[in-house]
C-alpha cells in the first residue's frame, strides 16, 4: 500500500500529472467516509473532498513521508472539514473536560444490555444507522479507529488532539452507540411477546 | 462491585491489554456479568462497523478533481479554432458569398431599362478584367503543362466555390495573424 502510493507520488512529481488520478481512486472512498462522518451531508462532503485532493496535489512536493500517504491525506480531510464545520458555526474542538480517562463506566440501569443476537442483519443495520448519527466530535474518531483501523498515535497525528482526548472521544462514541443500540434492542425485545400473542390469536 | 474503568474497558475491547493486567481483568469479568456483556457488545459493534462499506463519492469524482488540477492540454491551433468558431464560419460565409457574386457575371446582367446603369457598367468592366486575368493565368498554366488552352465552363463554375472558400480561409488566417492579434495586443496594453 505504502510502496504503491510512493511510486505513484514519484510519477506525479516527475511530471506525470494524470497519474494522480490513481491516488484519488485509491483513497477517495475512505476519505469520503471520513468527510461524511464529519459533515453529515453528501454534497458538502464531496465538495470538501474535491478541495482536499486539490490541496494535497499542490502540497505533494512538500510531503516528506514521515507518515503514510493516507494518514497525511486524512489530516487534510480533517482540517478542511473542520473549517467547513466552523463556517457553519459548529465547533469541532470544544474545550470540554476530556481528561477524564479514569472515569468508571456506569450505564443507566434501565439500559443494561439484553441478551441479544449480535450476528443478525437487524443488529448490523442498527449499528450502521447509529454510526451515521454520531456527532461530528465523535464520529470521525470512531471511523478512523474502528473502520480505518488506525492506531491512537495515527489519530493524534490526523486530528491534532491529545492522546487522552482521542481515547475519551472514542469511548464517548462507543458509549453513545451503546446507548442508542441498547434502546433499540430493548424496544425490539419488548415488542416480541406482543407479536407472539397477536399471532396466537 | 467496582466496574471496569473506561481505559480498561477499551483496552479489553481492542485486545490491547498488558499481560500483567490481563489476569486481574479476566478474573473481574468472570464475576461481573454486566462488564462481560459490555465487552461482548462493543466487540460485536466493532466487528460490524469494520465490515460496513465505505461511502462512495459520485462516479465522475476523480475526473472532476483532475479537471481542476491538470486540465487536458489542447494545441494552440485547436484552442484558437474552438474559441473563434463563430467568427470563422461568419467570415467564410460572407467572403464566400461576396466572392461568388463578384466572379459570376450572369448574376449582374439584369436591368430595368434599355440604358445600362452605372453599376452594371462598372461590374461588366470588372468582370471583363476578371475574365481576361483568368484566361491569361489559365493559359499560362496550360502552356507550362504543355496542353492546349481550353477552359470548360462547367468546371470553371463548379470549381469556383471551393477556391473561394479556401482563399477566404487563407485571408481570414492572414487577417488574424497580422491584424486582429496586433490590435488585441495593443488593446491589452
Amino acid at each position: 500500500m505504502h510502496d504503491k502510493d510512493q511510486s505513484i507520488v514519484d510519477r506525479v512529481l516527475a511530471g506525470e500529472k494524470r497519474a494522480y488520478a490513481e491516488l484519488v481512486d485509491r483513497h477517495k472512498d475512505k476519505a469520503m467516509t471520513l468527510a461524511m462522518r464529519m459533515l453529515k451531508n453528501r454534497e458538502d462532503a464531496e465538495e470538501a473532498l474535491q478541495d482536499v485532493f486539490v490541496r494535497a496535489f499542490h502540497a505533494l512536493p512538500r510531503f516528506e513521508w514521515k507518515s503514510s500517504f493516507s494518514t497525511w491525506l486524512y489530516r487534510i480531510v480533517f482540517n478542511v472539514c473542520a473549517s467547513a464545520l466552523a463556517r457553519r458555526g459548529e465547533e469541532l474542538h470544544r474545550s470540554i473536560d476530556e481528561e477524564t480517562e479514569g472515569e468508571t463506566f456506569d450505564p443507566p440501569s434501565d439500559l443494561l444490555l439484553p441478551d441479544a443476537q449480535y450476528e443478525s442483519a437487524e443488529f448490523a443495520t442498527m449499528v450502521r444507522e447509529e454510526v451515521e448519527r454520531l456527532p461530528s466530535m465523535y464520529g470521525p474518531i470512531f471511523t478512523l479507529f474502528v473502520m480505518q483501523e488506525m492506531s491512537y498515535e495515527e489519530i493524534v497525528n490526523v486530528t491534532g488532539l491529545s492522546l487522552s482526548a482521542v481515547k475519551v472521544r472514542l469511548f464517548r462514541a462507543r458509549a453513545l452507540l451503546r446507548e442508542a443500540v441498547a434502546k433499540r434492542l430493548a424496544n425490539d425485545i419488548a415488542e416480541l411477546p406482543k407479536e407472539g400473542v397477536q399471532e396466537s390469536l | 462491585m467496582n466496574h471496569l474503568s473506561n481505559n480498561e474497558l477499551q483496552s479489553l475491547i481492542d485486545g490491547a491489554i498488558m499481560n500483567g493486567e490481563r489476569s486481574r481483568l479476566m478474573a473481574h469479568l468472570e464475576e461481573c456479568d454486566r462488564c462481560r456483556r459490555e465487552i461482548e457488545f462493543h466487540r460485536s459493534v466493532t466487528r460490524v462497523a469494520r465490515a460496513l462499506p465505505s461511502v462512495k463519492p459520485s462516479a465522475n469524482f476523480t475526473e472532476r478533481v483532475m479537471t481542476r488540477i491538470a486540465p487536458r492540454e489542447q494545441s494552440a491551433w485547436l484552442r484558437w479554432t474552438l474559441n473563434n468558431l463563430g467568427n470563422i464560419f461568419g467570415m467564410i460565409f460572407v467572403l464566400g458569398v461576396l466572392g461568388y457574386f463578384l466572379t459570376t457575371p450572369k448574376l449582374f446582367t439584369f436591368q430595368t431599362s434599355n440604358e445600362p446603369s452605372k453599376l452594371t457598367e462598372a461590374l461588366q468592366t470588372y468582370h471583363g478584367l476578371y475574365d481576361n486575368a483568368k484566361t491569361f493565368i489559365v493559359g499560362q498554366a496550360e502552356k507550362l503543362k504543355g496542353n492546349p488552352p481550353a477552359v470548360s465552363a462547367a468546371t470553371d463554375e463548379t470549381g469556383k466555390i471551393p477556391v473561394m472558400v479556401v482563399s477566404s480561409l487563407l485571408l481570414l488566417v492572414l487577417l488574424d495573424r497580422f491584424v486582429f492579434q496586433r490590435i488585441s495586443r495593443v488593446r491589452m496594453r
